[in-house]
């Protein structure tokens, strides 16, 4: 028979495994992701104007913060709406579930950026 | 004695050579020219300035015509970087005369006696001309003088031997717009304003800004150019020949040149601009023409 302090530090074991499996399950998913949106990003000719690290057009930092998902993916789809003539029309011809993960992978850029004074 | 005369006159000729090869700078033609702001028309001044000067002059972050370094020219060259042609009166045009921004565009010879061969425009409209400088005259946001200074262009050896092998296009006044009905002619005048030669010809030294149709490898591709990465890109072949633009239709082409988008949706990028302000007259002239010039066989790898 366990006893209470036994018990306890099973409860805690379990909570640990469960705990550290989960956030490498998020972190594999999370990079598989990324290397998903890499792809696309370079597949779809982004980085001939971005940059390969997104910082040579355009500011992804914060951008998170100040569009939605559903905005970027609009803008993607067609910047001539928001004004802007010079990217590529997207529009049906990258799959949704490839703007999704390349939505993801301009997050991932924005996060190892600084913001850029104009 | 013999041998010592021909070795420097033969030392001589190779200086003369290389100077001559070299050179930069040329005198201004003497020519009389003033816009005639009254009968220009700014907004289009606006749309030819977005099209022809703003592919090479557009900088995105500044959202104006300040001037970026032109990455898509190989290093070997130098560093090549347009110019703040804002009307600021130091940083960018703003104390320009009209007659050196006509000069400027029409034979490649900038104010202080430079050569800038990728400016040269000498068979673009009177009408055009002073549209344009009459929109770089104008306090539209694009073109409000800014302080943003893009540098300088620093050619390497190869870059100044290359910018001394071009010459300045000569000076002509009274030039036409063909009629937009006429489509080859309009078509061939776009391609040659817009520079679209430039690029989709074989080499940039061997373009003939007079006569077009006299560039090496006319529209046939071929060129090298860089992205942003600095990866190489060649230019692909827009004759009407199986390994160009054969079997396409106006609406793939204006897909193409407006949005970006190849046929068989391959991503049209940097270098490649995007044409959105041409009009459907203008991509429909351009795509006739092209159809009509002599098909050149060159595959181009990945197009």
């Amino acid at each position: 028979m366990l006893n209470i302090v036994d018990m306890k530090v099973f409860v805690v074991f379990l909570f640990l495994m469960f705990g550290f499996s989960s956030v490498a399950q998020v972190t594999k998913v999370d990079n598989r992701i990324v290397l998903e949106g890499k792809s696309a990003f370079e597949a779809y000719a982004c980085n001939n104007c971005h940059g390969n690290k997104g910082d040579n057009l355009g500011d992804f930092s914060g951008l998170k913060k100040r569009f939605s998902d559903e905005e970027i993916i609009r803008y993607i789809k067609n910047p001539r709406l928001y004004g802007n003539k010079l990217m590529p029309v997207y529009d049906g011809v990258i799959p949704s579930d490839k703007l999704n993960t390349l939505v993801h992978y301009l997050h991932h850029l924005g996060s190892e950026q600084t913001p850029k004074k104009l | 004695m013999k041998n010592s005369i021909l070795y420097i006159s033969g030392l001589s000729m190779m200086m003369a050579i290389v100077i001559t090869a070299c050179k930069m700078t040329y005198d201004a033609p003497d020519v009389q020219y003033t816009a005639n702001y009254e009968s220009a028309d700014v907004s289009e001044g606006k749309r030819l300035t977005t099209l022809v000067c703003g592919v090479c002059h557009y900088d995105p972050t500044t959202e104006k015509l300040t001037g970026v370094h032109m990455v898509d020219i190989p290093d070997i060259l130098g560093t090549v970087i347009s110019s703040n042609i804002t009307n600021h009166p130091e940083k960018g045009i703003g104390t320009y005369t009209d007659k050196e921004l006509a000069t400027v565009i029409r034979t490649g010879i900038a104010r202080d006696g430079r050569l800038i061969p990728f400016m040269q425009r000498p068979n673009m409209s009177d009408d055009d001309l002073l549209n344009i400088i009459a929109y770089l005259r104008s306090d539209d946001p694009m073109v409000n003088g800014s302080e943003s200074d893009p540098g300088k262009t620093k050619y390497s050896r190869i870059g100044k031997m290359a910018i001394g092998s071009s010459k300045p296009t000569d000076w002509n006044q009274g030039i036409e717009r063909p009629d937009r009905s006429d489509k080859l002619a309009f078509g061939k005048y776009l391609i040659d304003n817009l520079a679209c030669y430039d690029c989709h010809s074989k080499s940039f030294a061997k373009v003939d800004k007079i006569n077009i149709e006299k560039s090496k490898g006319f529209m046939g591709g071929g060129n090298k150019m860089l992205n942003k990465n600095g990866d190489k890109v060649i230019t692909p072949n827009l004759t009407p020949h199986e390994t160009g633009i054969a079997g396409w239709t106006e609406e793939d082409f204006a897909k193409a040149v407006t949005q970006g988008i190849s046929k068989n949706n391959r991503i049209l990028a940097y270098p490649m601009p995007s044409y959105a302000d041409l009009t459907e007259k203008e991509i429909s002239a351009i795509f006739a023409y092209l159809q009509s010039i002599p098909p050149i066989k060159n595959a181009i790898k990945g197009r």
